[in-house]
């Protein structure tokens, strides 16, 4: 009992260094690739369009729904403890610091993150990853590189849309229902609306972007000779991922507000 | 391009050794083929010649530099001068045939004009006997026409050492012909080949080498005529085996 317990903490262990060492591989590369990075920088492009700019219809539709949900239910519900105005807070504690990134989050995963997984693999099985060292391309700068870049800055842009439509969009759709001033709907969350808020929102966008394309393009890797270890492997990359943004959420706001 | 030497190495999977304290050196200008039964690691051991997957101990000398410790700019200079031939094929699912062949050429000449590196693709397509649309992804080749891709794409720098993983298996007749009489070209423009063929008659015909395998272990290693006229046991039941195979 006792054995297999120091088997599983060792093998944990071996795991995390190895998963390390891997992550701090990356942002050794990442750095070439910033100095020299001629013949990745289609693949770059590609990532960006692939998940910051086809993932904004979703993202969008959502930040909308989200804010008109919210301030049509605070609206309903708050004025009833002459707390009307804590809607302006609520919205921003919502869409800016919590709900923003992390739903953005969870889009990536499920969009680009099981890609980037399964396309890795693919290429791990197909022998493309030993072609691509054959003729003297790092797989590193030039397969991993560009989508840990690509999906860090794109989680960035997807919460910016994420937040413009959370709390501009939806002021509109609330329109129908609930009318409320421009003006002062405008006014008070500026007012609310703090730097804090705004720093820990783009933090915590780029921290997931981070775990989402590392743990993506480990996983991937991960893949030996088979293709059916590919779905395994992606099942595991999401989990992974998942669990990892929620426990970094947690970690930044105890560290952030206290 | 200069001597490869592989010395103790081993190589670990699944708790099983594909690759048991290998000794072996590939001669400059020579072609070295390795023969041995299905699954002795054949295979497995050009790979690792090409140092293109990871092993548990042992080194790989090209001439008398480490390829584990060579410095970012010599291996560069090691994969310009080299090439690999997969059994597969292994051609990049998201690009064109264009796209297979250029990269290649982008990474070591990247100064290099566009007419003549589109001319360069052409002219190594033409070489294959690849006449489709240059455009065309993998997916929608046939099983031939990959294998000429993936043949164009390993000689578009001119490599003088050019590692072959079974190229002709897969290939309809007419195909694996094309293929043999390039292979031939290639040897006699003196370019280091190692390889692992199952055609005895190419065998025969080009090997300068023999480099005979058996459960991720060597077994013997000599010119043809010597390892033909073997007194070792396994020799001549491998060397029989693919004989008769044939």
């Amino acid at each position: 009992m006792l054995g297999k317990l120091g088997r599983w903490l060792i093998n944990h262990i071996k795991a995390l260094l190895y998963g390390l060492g891997f992550f701090f591989q990356i942002i050794k590369a990442t750095f070439g690739f910033i100095k020299n990075g001629r013949v990745g920088r289609k693949v770059l492009t590609m990532q960006i369009l692939f998940t910051g700019v086809q993932a904004l219809n979703n993202i969008s539709l959502i930040a909308v729904a989200l804010g008109a949900v919210i301030i049509i239910q605070g609206v309903g519900i708050l004025p009833q403890f002459g707390q009307g105005d804590l809607i302006y807070p609520i919205l921003i504690t919502i869409i800016t610091r919590e709900l923003g990134p992390m739903l953005c989050a969870f889009i990536i995963i499920a969009r680009s993150g099981t890609a980037i997984t399964t396309e890795i693999g693919s290429n791990v099985v197909n022998h493309e990853i030993e072609a691509y060292i054959a003729t003297g391309v790092n797989p590193l700068s030039y397969i991993a590189v560009p989508r840990f870049i690509g999906v860090t800055l794109s989680l960035l842009l997807l919460n910016f849309y994420f937040n413009f439509f959370g709390l501009i969009g939806s002021y509109f759709i609330t329109q129908f229902i609930y009318p409320i001033q421009a003006a002062e709907y405008f006014h008070k969350i500026l007012y609310n609306l703090h730097l804090d808020d705004i720093v820990s929102s783009i933090i915590k966008s780029l921290v997931f972007g981070v775990i989402i394309s590392v743990v993506s393009i480990y996983y991937g890797f991960q893949v030996e000779q088979s293709s059916t270890e590919i779905p395994q492997m992606t099942i595991k990359a999401v989990g992974t991922a998942f669990v990892l943004c929620i426990l970094a959420d947690a970690l930044i706001v105890l560290i952030y507000y206290t | 391009m200069h001597n490869i030497y592989l010395n103790n190495i081993t190589l670990i999977k699944n708790e099983r050794k594909i690759l048991s304290e290998v000794n072996v050196h590939f001669p400059k200008g020579k072609t070295s083929v390795i023969i041995g039964p299905s699954g002795c690691g054949k295979s497995t051991l050009l790979k690792v010649a090409a140092a293109l997957i990871p092993i548990d101990s042992g080194n790989i000398f090209v001439g008398d530099k480490n390829l584990f410790k060579m410095s970012p700019v010599d291996l560069l200079e090691f994969r310009k001068n080299s090439s690999f031939v997969f059994q597969d094929a292994a051609l990049w699912a998201n690009k064109s045939v264009y796209q297979n062949m250029s990269l290649p050429l982008k990474l070591h000449y990247p100064n290099m004009e566009n007419d003549i590196h589109d001319n360069k693709i052409l002219e190594m397509l033409r070489l294959v006997g690849y006449t489709d649309s240059i455009d065309l992804i993998p997916a929608a080749l046939s099983n031939g026409e990959r294998k000429m891709v993936s043949l164009a794409r390993a000689l578009i720098n001119s490599p003088e050492l050019i590692y072959m993983d079974n190229p002709l298996v897969l290939v309809d007749p007419s195909v694996a012909k094309k293929i043999k009489k390039l292979i031939m070209d290639i040897h006699n423009s003196n370019a280091t080949i190692i390889a692992n063929f199952s055609s005895p008659e190419l065998i025969k015909k080009i090997a300068d080498f023999l480099i005979v395998m058996k459960d991720g272990k060597i077994v013997e290693t000599g010119d043809i005529e010597s390892i033909l006229n073997s007194k070792n046991p396994n020799t001549a039941i491998i060397i029989s085996s693919l004989i008769n195979h044939s």
